[in-house]
């Protein structure tokens, strides 16, 4: 099909497709009006049973939990392929003088400064999820922030000396496993697979929640080392 | 001075006008990292149209603060846009890969070239 | 609140044209970026501060980090 063919094709197929989705949401509820019951029993619960102030971190951990093992299991297979595509590298020329540009004194600095605080937030973000807006994911990605200033003041190798690959891959493979090991314990406790089995603690309180800042920790370091592996395969691109 | 039937209809406007956008942008592309980012946009337009759905005029965000009677935004669409969110970094860094992966094998990066296996 | 979301929703629009108008990978990196930060804004104003928040992480640290290391691998030899 050739490409004004294929502009043709488009233009006749997109305002269709257009009015399809259009059709589709006219039979929606009008906007902002939309009341489930199932958010209802899970906003009068969550609160009450779990002691979690985050409903949203009390579904995605606790409640849908299912869900979020699928979620990381996707997250750690696609970092494995692109690890197995981006692996194979031609020449093994990983020592050769590197031609990147050296970071100036002010870049190096403040990268160091924002590296510090990056990784303070990320950790406060993945442990006060179930207390504020926020949770293993956001905490994960955000510690994530801290590799990418250090690999953009230092350069590929001080990074690969920083995070090496071997103790990345253990984190993210331990962190995948902990998700597991937790909700096996919901199975040992005597009840249902991922069961929250921890007590729920007092509201508002660090340790509330049971099971839900467990399994957030371990998700936040799953995604964090998944992500950094990513960024160090790149990196190691721009070394051929 | 209000519009009420057009903003009831813009967030689902907006999400269906990003869907055709990027679908356009797919189609019409000649590199593929280009096509990666029009992916994205489409990927956009599914979390603005979960979010809408779950969205009530009026309601607080879905924290609960002790006793509150406040009608709270459906948080179960939100957990399913969380998903959705790191579902669509992962697969765009796959395709990303992927793009890395046909330049070091020397083959080229417009999907509608004639000659892809030579630069 | 009404009138924040309204605005915000025609700029998503008109910057996620933006994106998929602009031919040049290295420009469109910082569009996309843009995109993703008035996206969680959006999001933020429609009550949902954990999808603002993973927004904000993924659109403007980890995506463009990633796509501008894979630009910099397939378009930085040919000068």
């Amino acid at each position: 099909m050739s490409r004004r063919v294929r502009l043709i094709v488009m233009l006749i197929f997109a305002p269709a497709f257009a009015a399809l989705l259009g059709w589709a949401v006219a039979g929606l509820e009008p906007f902002g009006t939309t009341v489930t019951a199932y958010a209802t029993t899970v906003e009068s619960v969550a609160p009450r049973e779990q002691q979690i102030s985050n409903i949203v971190a009390s579904v995605v951990y606790d409640i849908r939990a299912f869900d979020s093992l699928g979620e990381e299991m996707i997250l750690f297979a696609s970092v494995s392929g692109v690890v197995l595509l981006l692996r194979e590298r031609r020449g093994k020329r990983a020592h050769s003088a590197s031609r990147s540009i050296e970071a100036t004194d002010l870049v190096r600095l403040t990268a160091l400064v924002w590296t510090v605080l990056a990784v303070a937030y990320g950790v406060f973000l993945a442990g006060n999820g179930h207390l504020s807006p926020g949770g293993g994911f956001q905490g994960g990605v955000a510690t994530l922030a801290a590799l990418v200033l250090f690999y953009l003041a230092a350069g590929t190798r001080r990074m690969q000396r920083f995070a090496p690959t071997t103790a990345v891959e253990a984190l993210e493979s331990a962190g995948a496993l902990g998700f597991l090991a937790i909700g096996c314990g919901g199975v040992i406790a005597g009840s249902a697979f991922l069961f929250n089995w921890l007590p729920a603690g007092k509201f508002g309180s660090l340790d509330s929640a049971g099971v839900v800042p467990l399994i957030s920790f371990a998700v936040g370091m799953e995604v964090a080392a998944g992500f950094a592996l990513l960024l160090s395969e790149f990196a190691q691109q721009l070394e051929q | 001075m209000t519009l009420p039937a057009v903003l009831h209809f813009l967030p689902y406007g907006v999400a269906i006008w990003l869907a055709v956008v990027g679908l356009f942008g797919l189609t019409r592309s000649r590199n593929f990292i280009h096509l990666t980012l029009c992916l994205t946009i489409l990927q956009a337009s599914t979390y603005l149209l979960l979010l809408s759905v779950g969205y009530r005029t009026g309601g607080q965000p879905p924290i609960a603060r002790g006793a509150t009677a406040a009608p709270f935004v459906d948080p179960i669409v939100q957990a399913l846009t969380l998903t959705d969110i790191v579902v669509g970094a992962t697969v765009t860094a796959l395709l990303l890969s992927m793009a890395v992966q046909l330049h070091n094998r020397g083959v080229s990066l417009d999907p509608e070239s004639e000659k892809p296996f030579r630069k | 609140m009404i009138w924040l979301q309204t605005v915000l929703l025609l700029l998503i629009a008109a910057f996620g044209a933006g994106v998929v108008a602009t031919h040049e990978s290295r420009n469109q990196v910082l569009v996309l970026t843009a995109f993703g930060m008035l996206l969680s804004l959006e999001f933020f104003a429609a009550g949902a501060p954990d999808v603002a928040l993973a927004e904000i992480v993924v659109g403007g640290v980890a995506l463009p980090a990633l796509i501008m290391l894979a630009l910099a691998r397939t378009e930085g030899r040919h000068r």
